[in-house]
């Protein structure tokens, strides 16, 4: 049966209606990138590269979720690289004590230790980002200037901890990090992906569908408007530091298990590269749009970026930084354009 | 698969290294001894400033330990100052101690060139400056701006040895991944080139990825880059070459489940972990990187050019430290984790 054409208008508008460019711009980036990674890279179009995607944005994933709180309600958090640093380096400090690693330093650690050793140093990341979020709404600082100066602390503190040192950490971070179910003999869906998808399903559920949720958003959209309508903003803010905090501690652990151990030179390059994420996905720098379906796209599209350039042989190696700044400002001014005619 | 036995030039080539360090060994003793005779046992405490690339990396946080190990024993005073893998703030804390009383000073700098001004105060000054690992100026410069020896390991031979061994494991056919550290690094170009050299003389290996992936010595960088890799092919990869025993540790757990277990993998640096990692069987072999020889090299020269009052004419311009291979295989492995010990530092 033929359907009128004022119904099938309504139905696009129904299923399209509240799409707008700024929503469609990131993932218009995503297939443009897929496709020019599938032409010029052979060999792109295949389960490997999507393991590889989902394995490599999976640590990134769950940092940029947390970081999507703070960017929401208009603040930023620049200790999350350090912080992820900071919960890995104490979770290797503590699993090399004698209570879990036996007198000798290579005993079999007890369960009750492992989770000492995971459980305390996600603990410490959330104080971390309290103090962070508290300081930030008591002394009216920007939150720029305060997570500066918890990322030199948290940095400071991993270094005095380590004192250089490699450190172990327990194999269960290890298997997340680099086991996952065999779904066919060539695509594997790692662990850290599904704890990444994890994190991203709770986000988006508290985002979405609680009044939390939308105090972040009107936080972020009209800081003074969400006051006089009774929001306790400040609040706010410091409960999406805190969550910044502990994902990046998160993201910190899980990396550290795929790394087999934990160093000072991870995580250095974390903080822009979430930022980067969430931005790419059109979440705004200045709060009160976004989401974390778009920084889900955001992070696609960066692990794509990443991969994909890897796999071109004929690029000479030093050009590949220069190729992925260059696509990643054509990418970020593009949804920007598009977000301003919205 | 069995592997051929060692060609009998890696035993010499231990042999050599361990009578080399034995009679270096030899020599600071008896100089030691030589000083405190001359001064009646009484030896004059020094003050040394010490600065390497970062204390970040393992390896430059081994030198740090290294130098006071041994500053200690000398009657050495070191005064470190951590450069913080950032050109601007090594040179900006390298400023401020020019004009201190020093002894002498031993420096790495984060880049070339970059501590060119305060080396020539220090020379004005009449206090001897000792260049570890990266050059501090060009070397037809270096005397002129007032460096008066360069202890540096030999990076082509470091990574001409372990791709030699490579290749001998691989049995000199097939894929073979090649990852490198930061392309501005004087040692990670001094590595790729000996890796180039040697592959070049075996037609029948192609380097996966078009050649040398550089990853900035970042473990992280380097496992996404070997991962990307390995899914490049079905076909069974041979073999990889790592600038550092780090990167390789951090990416052998992504062989796990793939066509690629049986891969070799060599590398460079051999300290701790990367020599637990040759005794489990992880790493096929590895290169010693000998950062405790260089700044012990450097702390024992500097010691005995102020307590000698040497002249810089009979002081070297450039001393070549011996890193030798390590593998189950080459039975050194052994001395070498017991030289390595930081309880030791002394390769």
């Amino acid at each position: 049966m033929a359907v009128p054409p004022s119904q099938n208008r309504s139905l696009a508008r129904r299923l399209f209606g509240r799409w707008e460019a700024s929503d469609v711009a990131p993932l218009v980036s995503l297939a443009v990138l897929v496709v020019f990674f599938a032409l010029v890279a052979p060999g792109f179009l295949k389960p490997a590269t999507v393991v590889q995607v989902l394995k490599q944005g999976s640590v990134l994933a769950i940092v940029s979720v947390g970081l999507t709180f703070v960017l929401l309600c208009a603040e930023i958090d620049l200790a999350v690289g350090m912080l992820a640093l900071w919960t890995a380096c104490l979770c290797g400090f503590l699993f090399q004590r004698p209570f879990a690693a036996g007198p000798s330093g290579a005993g079999a650690a007890p369960a009750w230790a492992v989770v000492v050793a995971i459980a305390v140093p996600l603990a410490t990341s959330l104080l971390l980002g309290l103090t962070s979020g508290l300081l930030t709404v008591w002394s009216r600082l920007p939150s720029f200037i305060i997570s500066l100066a918890m990322m030199n602390i948290a940095d400071g503190m991993s270094r005095w901890l380590t004192k250089s040192e490699n450190l172990n950490v327990p194999s269960i971070l290890k298997t997340i990090g680099n086991r996952g179910i065999e779904i066919t003999n060539r695509f594997e869906l790692s662990y850290s992906a599904l704890l990444a998808a994890a994190v991203f399903i709770v986000g988006h559920v508290v985002l979405q569908h609680t009044r939390f949720g939308r105090y972040v958003y009107m936080t972020g959209g009209n800081r003074e408007a969400a006051r006089l309508a009774g929001v306790r903003t400040g609040r706010i803010v410091v409960a999406c530091l805190a969550i910044s905090a502990v994902t990046a501690g998160l993201g910190g652990l899980v990396n550290a298990g795929r790394l087999n151990s934990v160093s000072l030179d991870q995580n250095a390059d974390l903080l822009l590269s979430a930022v980067a994420c969430v931005v790419l996905g059109g979440t705004s720098l200045f709060g009160g749009s976004g989401g974390m379906g778009r920084t889900a796209v955001g992070v696609i599209t960066f692990s794509v970026l990443k991969v994909g350039l890897n796999q071109i042989a004929w690029i000479d190696d030093l050009a590949r930084p220069l190729l992925m700044g260059l696509v990643l400002m054509v990418a970020l001014v593009v949804n920007g354009l598009l977000s301003k005619n919205k | 698969m069995t592997a051929p036995r060692p060609p009998s030039d890696s035993r010499r080539q231990f042999l050599h290294t361990a009578a080399g360090a034995g009679v270096g060994l030899t020599a600071l003793l008896a100089g030691c001894a030589r000083q405190s005779g001359a001064t009646g046992g009484d030896r004059k405490p020094l003050r040394a400033a010490f600065s390497n690339a970062g204390l970040q990396s393992t390896w430059c946080k081994l030198g740090k330990d290294t130098a006071e190990l041994w500053g200690k024993l000398l009657g050495v005073e070191v005064v470190w100052f951590d450069g913080e893998f950032d050109p601007q703030k090594q040179r900006n804390k390298i400023d401020l101690i020019v004009d201190d009383d020093w002894d002498f000073c031993c420096f790495q700098a984060v880049q070339t060139d970059s501590l060119e001004e305060p080396v020539r105060q220090l020379k004005k000054r009449n206090i001897p400056v000792m260049s570890l690992d990266t050059l501090l100026v060009a070397p037809e410069r270096m005397r002129e701006v007032g460096v008066w020896c360069e202890i540096m390991p030999d990076q082509v031979f470091m990574g001409a040895t372990s791709t030699r061994e490579l290749m001998r494991r691989i049995n000199g056919r097939g894929k073979v991944i090649h990852i490198g550290g930061l392309s501005a690094h004087s040692g990670a170009q001094g590595r790729r080139k000996g890796f180039e050299t040697v592959v070049a003389e075996f037609p029948d290996v192609e380097v996966v990825g078009g050649g040398v992936r550089w990853c900035d010595w970042k473990k992280q960088t380097a496992r996404d880059t070997f991962d990307t890799l390995l899914d490049q092919t079905r076909e069974p990869i041979a073999g990889a070459f790592f600038h550092s025993d780090d990167m390789a540790i951090a990416c052998l757990p992504a062989l796990a489940g793939t066509p690629h277990e049986r891969m070799f993998i060599t590398a460079v640096d051999g300290q701790k972990e990367g020599l637990t990692a040759v005794r489990e069987g992880k790493l096929a072999a590895t290169t010693v990187n000998p950062v405790c020889l260089i700044h012990m090299t450097a702390l024992v020269l500097g010691q005995f050019i102020v307590r000698n009052q040497e002249p810089v004419d009979i002081v070297p311009l450039q001393i070549v430290t011996p890193g030798p291979l390590v593998s189950l295989e080459t039975g050194n492995l052994d001395a070498m984790s017991y030289l390595a010990d930081p309880r030791h530092c002394l390769v």
